[in-house]
């Protein structure tokens, strides 16, 4: 209970009556100020009655139009007070929003004789995320105007905004979906577990409490099982977020596809408990990084920035240049060129004399540079998860075998840019393009311990793949003819 | 965008007016009497100006007044024409503050203020009139103090504490 101006007034001059009692020595005036008292403690009682009743009778109801939106949207909030019966005091709402909600400070009053009050606005939401609407402050000024009482009321609304995302996601090879879990792992060692790995025969030094009883009996020799080792796996996140991961349109882009592979990930890290670390490359280089923790605000924070991940902001152009050869094929062109004396022979050949260079010149590829720091303190036991296109297929493989280098395990989700291109090819050019894209990936697959996947959107990859069907279809009936 | 609207009950019963202006009345009635005895003709006018500053909605910048022209005059007071004076205050303060005038607070205000104002005539000779000012303004700040904490209480604002 908190006294307003005009009871700090009437306190002033309760003060100076008071002293003047005291000063003049008259008790008359000091009979004055025990009037004044008496009204005040006896308008704080009323006041109490009066807060307990709008407490008792009063409901507040905030509700959003919609419990979901996606970036960028707004929302129309409205906020309800009403009153079983009028009352005397005056009832004031007061809404602040906070980080992540962008609505007006909004304050309605439900005046004395009012049963029922609403205020309806819109409320942004800027950016990803999970958001609860702001307590209400409500303010009660007694019938009196001396006192009021603030209490706030939680109505537990929340909103949750996520980008737009794609529904038909593609996920497996050669246009086969992907059957099972991609994110299921095997443990390499053996060690204690549930899962059984091995019967092995009996060896000195085992512990006596490994020896499979049953086994020993059934086969007369002394065994011993294994069980498959509980390990945490390292899982590194890579996203290639560079300008031509955001061709197609807004909510279907390639970025959102394989964004959705990647929330899938986070998904079973948290599961599993498994240490998770993600890195956003652009064309600048490493943009966003969280470096490997496996706590439960560690994976909300890579949700939260895998959700919000944004087109780079910076004026640079797409970069152009491409690794068209790798270092096995410039060694052999550079064989071939060696004792030729042709003008052709002598210009290219300076070019072709240094293949140590090779890996040098692919550092300055913000994917591989990214790959390379990430898999320098990498162990055997780190999964690599590669999410990127086909754009540059030279330098994703070489990214690819980067990551692959410490014995790691690497998993490369490509999106084929054909599918993803405003372009009205003809049918058979984008299916003759799907199967360079296919080689390229089957290249990928082909690396020891990389495993790629195409992710695509279902129905253009259908349409793609039926294009095939109908030419081949077609062919075969001219040649009936 | 923003919308909003307000549904009032018709039926509301609305603070009747001669409530205000009954206690006004007298108030003015009450302190002329009081003051007129107190210190002749200079008290109607001293009366007069309580009951306009009252009127003007101080009231009890309009007791202030009317206690203060009781200094004005000389010798003893009857204790009729004190108490006339501490009802046209009493009056006025209910004049002012519409939750004082339910039967129920103005029986409470009349009650307390006859208790704590007897008590003070009573105990100022004895004691003197500084112990007994200390006394009253102390007892009536632990009378707001457990008033607050109980309007806490029944609200349910009081924070836990952190006693096992």
């Amino acid at each position: 209970m908190l006294p307003t101006r005009r009871l700090r007034s009437v306190g002033g001059l309760v003060i100076a009556m008071l002293g003047g009692a005291v000063l003049t020595a008259q008790p008359i005036v000091l009979l004055g100020a025990t009037t004044l008292l008496a009204g005040i403690v006896i308008i704080q009682w009323q006041a109490t009655t009066e807060f307990t009743t709008v407490q008792d009778h009063l409901t507040v109801e905030a509700a959003a139009a919609e419990q979901r939106t996606v970036p960028d949207g707004s929302l129309p909030i409205t906020i309800t007070a009403t009153l079983d019966k009028p009352a005397a005091a005056t009832v004031s709402l007061a809404i602040a929003y906070g980080p992540g909600l962008e609505g007006p400070t909004e304050t309605v009053s439900l005046e004395p004789g009012a049963t029922q009050t609403h205020v309806r606005h819109d409320v942004a939401f800027p950016i990803a995320g999970q958001f609860s609407l702001p307590t209400i402050r409500c303010t009660i000024e007694d019938s009196s105007g001396t006192v009021t009482e603030t209490f706030e009321i939680d109505e537990h609304v929340t909103v949750t905004v996520e980008p737009p995302a794609p529904s038909d996601i593609h996920v497996g090879q050669r246009g086969d979906r992907l059957g099972g879990q991609y994110g299921e792992h095997r443990s390499e060692m053996t060690g204690s577990g549930t899962e059984i790995a091995e019967l092995r025969e009996y060896r000195p030094g085992d512990s006596v409490g490994m020896i499979d009883w049953k086994a020993t009996a059934r086969l007369n020799d002394p065994y011993v099982r294994e069980f498959e080792a509980e390990t945490a796996r390292h899982m590194t996140l890579l996203i290639d977020g560079r300008p031509s991961l955001w061709d197609g349109p807004r909510g279907r882009s390639k970025l959102a596809y394989l964004r959705e592979v990647a929330l899938g990930f986070v998904q079973m890290a948290e599961t599993a408990a498994d240490p998770l670390s993600l890195s956003v490359i652009e064309e600048q280089g490493l943009r966003i990084q969280h470096a490997t923790a496996e706590t439960t605000t560690h994976y909300q924070r890579v949700r939260w920035t895998l959700q919000n991940i944004a087109p780079e902001q910076s004026t640079t152009a797409r970069s152009t240049a491409t690794a068209r050869r790798g270092p096995a094929e410039a060694g052999h062109i550079a064989q071939q060129l060696t004792g030729q004396t042709s003008a052709f022979a002598t210009t290219l050949q300076p070019y072709f004399a240094d293949p140590g260079s090779y890996i040098e010149r692919l550092a300055d590829d913000p994917l591989f540079g990214a790959v390379r720091r990430s898999t320098e303190s990498g162990s055997q036991y780190d999964w690599t998860v590669l999410f990127t296109d086909d754009t540059d297929p030279r330098r994703t493989i070489e990214a690819a075998k980067m990551a692959a280098r410490n014995d790691g395990v690497v998993t490369v989700f490509v999106t084929p840019s054909l599918l993803f291109t405003a372009n009205q090819h003809p049918a058979q050019q984008l299916y003759d393009d799907y199967i360079d894209f296919e080689k390229f990936r089957s290249e990928l697959d082909a690396i020891p311990r990389v495993t790629a996947y195409e992710v695509s959107p279902e129905s253009q990859l259908r349409a793609v793949l039926a294009a095939d069907r109908t030419q081949t279809t077609r062919t075969a009936g001219t040649g009936d003819v | 965008m923003r919308q909003v609207t307000q549904h009032y009950n018709t039926l509301a019963e609305k603070a009747p007016i001669t409530g205000r202006t009954g206690a006004l009345l007298g108030s003015g009635l009450a302190a002329a009497g009081s003051l007129n005895v107190l210190l002749g003709p200079f008290g109607l006018l001293v009366a007069l100006c309580g009951l306009l500053t009252g009127w003007r909605g101080n009231g009890p910048l309009g007791i202030l007044v009317l206690h203060a022209g009781v200094l004005l005059g000389a010798g003893a007071s009857p204790l009729w024409a004190i108490g006339l004076l501490e009802t046209a205050a009493l009056l006025l303060i209910v004049a002012e503050f519409q939750p004082l005038r339910e039967w129920h607070a103005f029986v409470g205000i009349i009650g307390l203020s006859a208790v704590s104002g007897g008590g003070a005539l009573l105990l100022v000779p004895e004691y003197g009139i500084v112990v007994v000012t200390v006394g009253i303004a102390g007892i009536a700040g632990v009378l707001l103090y457990l008033g607050h904490r109980y309007e806490q209480l029944t609200l349910g604002l009081l924070q836990p504490t952190n006693e096992p």
